[in-house]
């Protein structure tokens, strides 16, 4: 399971400064290709909805298994990236 | 774990059958949208009259209401659940934490087919998917909303 103080900080209520940040902060280059790259991948390796659907599928169930308990609350693309790398996938 | 048997493409498919004015929002959406993102459930924003319908589509798959449909409408959501759990908001609208309202007819109007197989799924333009990531704005949901405004601006 993921630790609880993580689920919290990721479910945790945004304030208004919070959100005003996530929209009108500027996206640095560096942030920007790496999320590009993620879907370039993602859509070629997947190129249909329902490639993606299932990949999503088994990736949860993976990464469920890999948890030692109970259910992850969330992941980001980041941490997909992570294994990718880690598995050689690209 | 194994995923359950579950057959997520004919779930959409029922619904997109059904009839019933449902958006898909949240994490699935963004992985239709192209973006690898990990979500355990699915997130329907759904038109106030089309709950019967909805709910009688997901029967289909043994997905079972946790209220009625005068409750849900009353509470503004609910939840269809199995081993699967699917969210759905039945809210005419929304207010987002700072203060913008998102009217579910608007977003409906603005919506986007996507193409599953022979059916379409729909899913909030971007602008609009934004935006209802600004009603729980939880700490994910603005880390949806920097992966948003990316594909937002790569699709300019």
């Amino acid at each position: 399971m993921i630790p609880a103080a993580i689920a919290r900080a990721i479910n945790a209520p945004a304030t208004a400064s919070d959100l005003r940040q996530a929209l009108e902060q500027p996206i640095d280059a560096g942030e920007r290709q790496e999320v590009l790259s993620l879907v370039r991948w993602f859509t070629r390796r997947y190129p249909t909805p329902a490639d993606r659907l299932a990949y999503v599928r088994q990736a949860y169930a993976r990464w469920r298994r890999a948890a030692p308990q109970g259910r992850p609350a969330s992941a980001g693309p980041e941490r997909e990236h992570e294994r990718r790398s880690e598995n050689g996938e690209g | 774990m194994q995923p359950s048997a579950f057959d997520e493409v004919q779930f959409f498919r029922a619904l997109y059958h059904s009839g019933a004015r449902a958006l898909l929002i949240g994490r699935r959406a963004l992985v239709f949208l192209g973006l690898p993102v990990l979500t355990a459930d699915y997130d329907f924003w759904l038109a106030i009259d089309d709950i019967e319908v909805f709910n009688a589509a997901a029967d289909g798959f043994d997905l079972h209401p946790s209220h009625s449909a005068a409750e849900a409408r009353r509470r503004g959501r609910y939840v269809l659940e199995n081993d699967e759990h699917v969210d759905v908001l039945v809210a005419r609208s929304s207010t987002t934490v700072d203060g913008q309202v998102v009217e579910f007819d608007s977003i409906w109007a603005r919506r986007q087919a996507i193409a599953l197989d022979d059916v379409s799924v729909y899913v909030p333009s971007l602008d609009d998917l934004i935006l209802t990531k600004q009603v729980a704005a939880r700490a994910k949901d603005l880390e949806d909303i920097r992966l948003l405004r990316i594909l937002k601006e790569e699709s300019r």
